[in-house]
């Protein structure tokens, strides 16, 4: 998707948007829906779930773009309602399930050349997660949040976020490790 | 450390990832936004513009109405002579434009003081002695005869009466103590002037006009005043006389 830059001030190219311009809200759209899509995708197996919960992000982006007081990155503003939203979605359809019952592992060793991974099979590792796993996993690992904001965020308490956590990590590394053995037997990734 | 380099790894792989939504997914989002603020914008622009040119006709149509109506008690004030100026209700009594002979030349006029027709005189009352022609040096105020005709016969009659009047005293005044002086006869012919101006103003005015009525009440204090102070010098006269006649006696 080839994206147009009409306006090259971010600053104008919101004001646009909060005045209703479709051209500006497109190109907001454009510039930012692969990378939000992303990040909805790495909450939601399902890819066309994880559109639509993009697509309901979006609009909430632009119903609420007056709020956006460019204290922050845009970005980083837009991302925070994608992860919101889709965390809502999956509490909605109650897919998301703490499991406490998890035997907690020691940690392994650390399987060499993850660097060289894909980020597909990373994100099929993940999908393959328990949902209460991958979402305190996602939340913590890749989006950076802490284990109060996540507790406060799930509505569970923080013990329960990093007992996830310790629990998704061992399962990764598990998977990881059986990857890298058996692509080292076909063939190199990277 | 293996789950910091963990974490590095997964976080480097992901964080770089971006995926192309559906062709459609635009359409979706835009389905889901209200309607553009502009169209709402054009209403409104729209409809203020035809707000404005609406309120600019109504004052128009007001203000040429409200005009036509300020006019129009003009046309119906009754017949107004030539050269005779219309005197707004604002306008005190004693700066109503009054018409003379010689029109509106500044500074003193010479002009014929106003007498009585002789018609107009009572039945054994003598005339006034003079007739001669006196400056007016422009800040006393204008004759009798000055006044404009009266329109209506209550006015016409006002008039009679005033002149009657004042020829009745200036016969009275002859007949106890002489002739009169010129400032005595002036004084009687402005006091006329005023009351019939004073009684043609509440006539012709239907609301209060703060101006007559603070014209009248001056006229007469002034008129009690000057009668205390005659009082007192006469008091004081006969007293003196009283006095000189008991010393000489």
């Amino acid at each position: 998707m080839k994206i147009i830059s009409i306006y090259s001030d971010e600053k104008a190219l919101i004001r646009k948007a909060i005045a209703g311009r479709r051209d500006a809200q497109r190109q907001i759209y454009e510039q930012y829906a692969p990378r939000m899509l992303s990040i909805c995708r790495q909450y939601i197996r399902d890819p066309h779930f994880a559109e639509d919960v993009m697509i309901q992000g979006f609009v909430k982006v632009f119903i609420k773009l007056d709020s956006f007081r460019h204290e922050g990155s845009f970005e980083g503003w837009i991302r925070r309602i994608m992860v919101r939203e889709a965390i809502s979605s999956l509490r909605k359809k109650q897919f998301v399930v703490f499991d406490e019952e998890h035997a907690s592992f020691e940690p392994s060793v650390d399987p060499a050349g993850e660097s060289e991974l894909q980020a597909e099979y990373i994100q099929s590792c993940i999908d393959a997660l328990p949902e209460g796993y991958k979402m305190v996993f996602v939340l913590h690992v890749v989006d950076g949040y802490q284990h109060a904001e996540i507790a406060g965020m799930l509505g569970i308490s923080e013990g329960t976020s990093r007992s996830q956590l310790f629990k998704a990590r061992q399962v990764l590394q598990e998977q990881l490790k059986s990857y890298k053995n058996q692509a080292y037997g076909t063939h190199r990734i990277g | 450390m293996a789950r910091t380099e963990l974490d590095k790894t997964i976080r480097k792989a992901l964080g770089q990832r971006t995926i192309a939504p559906t062709s459609d997914a635009w359409e979706r989002v835009q389905a889901g936004l209200p309607a553009p603020r502009r169209m709402f914008r054009a209403v409104y622009y729209t409809s203020g513009v035809a707000a404005t040119i609406a309120g600019i006709l109504i004052l128009s149509f007001l203000y040429f109405q409200d005009s036509g109506v300020g006019e129009t008690p003009e046309s119906f004030a009754g017949p107004q002579q030539p050269g005779q100026e219309a005197r707004t209700p604002q306008q005190p009594l004693a700066d109503a434009p009054l018409r003379t002979e010689e029109g509106s030349q500044p500074g003193p006029v010479e002009r014929q003081v106003a007498t009585p027709e002789p018609g107009e005189i009572a039945a054994g009352q003598q005339a006034p002695s003079r007739r001669g022609p006196v400056v007016d040096s422009g800040m006393e105020p204008k004759g009798q005869t000055e006044e404009p005709p009266a329109a209506d016969p209550a006015e016409a009659l006002l008039i009679q009466a005033k002149v009657e009047e004042v020829v009745a005293r200036v016969n009275a005044a002859e007949r106890e103590g002489g002739q009169l002086a010129d400032a005595e006869v002036e004084q009687l012919l402005r006091d006329a002037r005023q009351e019939i101006l004073a009684e043609r103003s509440a006539r012709q005015q239907t609301t209060v006009d703060a101006m007559a009525l603070l014209s009248e009440v001056e006229t007469d204090l002034d008129r009690s005043f000057r009668d205390q102070i005659f009082e007192k010098l006469k008091a004081g006269y006969t007293r003196v006389r009283t006095a000189i006649a008991d010393r000489n006696n």
